[in-house]
């Protein structure tokens, strides 16, 4: 087997699997992770073979998933999924293997799960790393830079496109990276450059065009992924300092918006949301010393927008004006 | 209530069972005080400067006269000995606190400022304890 190589962020995934199919799988969410960042990545090894059984579900001690439990051992993480697929690491947590049955318990040829146990070596080498994943939007321009919070499907995306048609920036819509720079400020980067939209944005945003003769991102999701240049040139960033968040919540059928703003307790809550916090006490204290050195430096507000505000030039106009 | 050698004395401080918080207790400083987070529960708290004070005290064991002679060292007046155990309380009340696997260990940490009441406030809703993947912490879809 050649190991084919993937730069996730800060990562240099290197990828060994014989079967196509499952390589094609496992590609499709390395390939996610489109932002090249210019340093050399740290090596992370994942291997890719397949197991005579499906493995039975691990207790999750260290973490508990829809579809995955993750156990923390001596010999380092493991994971198994629903449908059979499971993945290991060794010490280290640098080199790992995925397993996927033959015959899944979903009656999958290649389960969804994989998506899953990607993701998970990628974020245990990113918070070896000392990153923290933050699983937010953020908009910037001139010298703010705000977070976008919601649940999945809460309006992230959506707002952050309007605020992008208004000449903002992004450094993406739900997958970004938080850390401490040289001078202890929070600073956040990007991993991802595309956006994951739903073919209705398109009575929002025309120029989006038909998303439904695009694949589905995953079969939970009605989704599209979408490279945000081909759509909106010049508006992918990097890297920036926080300095706002915002807690989005969406009212379908409503109009308009309104604002008001945060306490530092409230903001810290929200913020501590953002994120997963594996059951592992130090790699815990850890995220979160990140994230309450962060939260006292960013003005906190809550936002309740309404389906029309999305187009409302007046109503963007009054959120730019609350956070400018 | 009464003293003995600069030290305030109440009746839970007579308790010789040296205590701690559970190894699932996480804690981090924050301007002016800590943020504790349970990772059993998923609960997270608010702690002032002073209630950081006994809870790093907490962290490597000690008994309730320790800590009490611990404060009283750093300012405390004797007629808030009761605030400290009321504090303690609270925090075993919220099921932060075991008995220490072993011999409680000395906590040299000072307390600078003036001396308040120790404070802890439990934020309403818990952090989630289900993700929907490793990298998004939101409740699971519905299959």
């Amino acid at each position: 087997m050649i190991g084919s190589l993937y730069r996730c962020g800060p990562l240099a995934v290197e990828l060994h699997v014989s079967d196509s199919a499952l390589k094609d799988k496992v590609a499709e969410t390395l390939n996610l992770y489109t932002v090249e960042w210019p340093i050399a990545g740290t090596p992370i090894r994942i291997e890719v073979s397949e197991s005579q059984e499906p493995a039975s579900m691990l207790g999750g001690g260290y973490l508990t998933c829809g579809r995955m439990n993750v156990d923390a051992t001596p010999l380092g993480l493991a994971a198994t999924c629903r449908s059979g697929a499971s993945c290991h690491s060794d010490g280290s947590r640098k080199n790992w293997v995925i397993e996927v049955p033959r015959v899944t318990t979903t009656g999958e040829t290649v389960p969804e799960d994989i998506e899953d146990l990607v993701g998970l070596i990628l974020t245990t080498g990113l918070r070896d790393l000392r990153w923290v994943t933050l699983h937010s939007g953020c908009v910037t321009t001139d010298s703010t830079c705000a977070l976008l919070c919601a649940s999945s499907g809460g309006g992230k995306t959506t707002l952050t496109a309007a605020l992008i048609r208004r000449g903002w920036k992004t450094l993406g819509d739900d997958k970004l990276l938080l850390g401490l720079d040289e001078t202890g400020d929070p600073v956040l980067l990007s991993l991802i450059n595309n956006f994951n939209l739903h073919p209705n944005t398109r009575r929002w945003f025309p120029e989006v065009g038909d998303l439904s003769v695009l694949p589905r991102y995953s079969a939970w999701t009605e989704k599209r992924k979408v490279r945000v240049e081909d759509i909106w040139p010049e508006s992918m960033l990097e890297k920036a300092w926080p300095t706002h968040l915002i807690e989005i919540h969406r009212r379908n059928g409503k109009s308009g918006l309104s604002i008001e703003g945060l306490d530092t307790d409230q903001l810290l809550s929200v913020l501590l949301r953002q994120t997963v916090i594996p059951h592992e006490p130090n790699v815990a204290r850890e995220i979160l010393s990140a994230l309450t050195a962060t939260a006292p430096r960013l003005c906190g507000v809550k936002l309740v927008i309404g389906e029309s505000a999305y187009r409302d030039d007046s109503c963007l106009a009054a959120l730019e004006d609350a956070l400018l | 209530m009464g003293e003995m050698q600069g030290t305030p004395i109440t009746q839970q401080s007579a308790d010789p069972r040296a205590i701690s918080f559970r190894p699932n207790v996480v804690a981090t400083v924050i301007d002016k005080g800590a943020v504790l987070l349970d990772l059993t529960s998923k609960y997270f708290y608010s702690v002032n400067s002073t209630g950081w004070f006994i809870v790093e005290s907490l962290e490597s064991g000690a008994t309730r006269r320790d800590i009490l002679e611990r404060c009283a060292s750093c300012g405390m007046s004797t007629d808030l000995a009761a605030s400290v155990d009321a504090f303690i309380n609270t925090l075993e009340d919220y099921g932060l606190l075991d008995a220490a696997s072993g011999p409680p260990e000395t906590c040299d940490a000072p307390y600078s400022g003036e001396w308040e009441t120790p404070t802890i406030e439990r934020h309403r809703e818990p952090l989630q304890r289900i993700m929907a993947s490793a990298f998004d912490p939101s409740l699971p879809l519905a299959e």
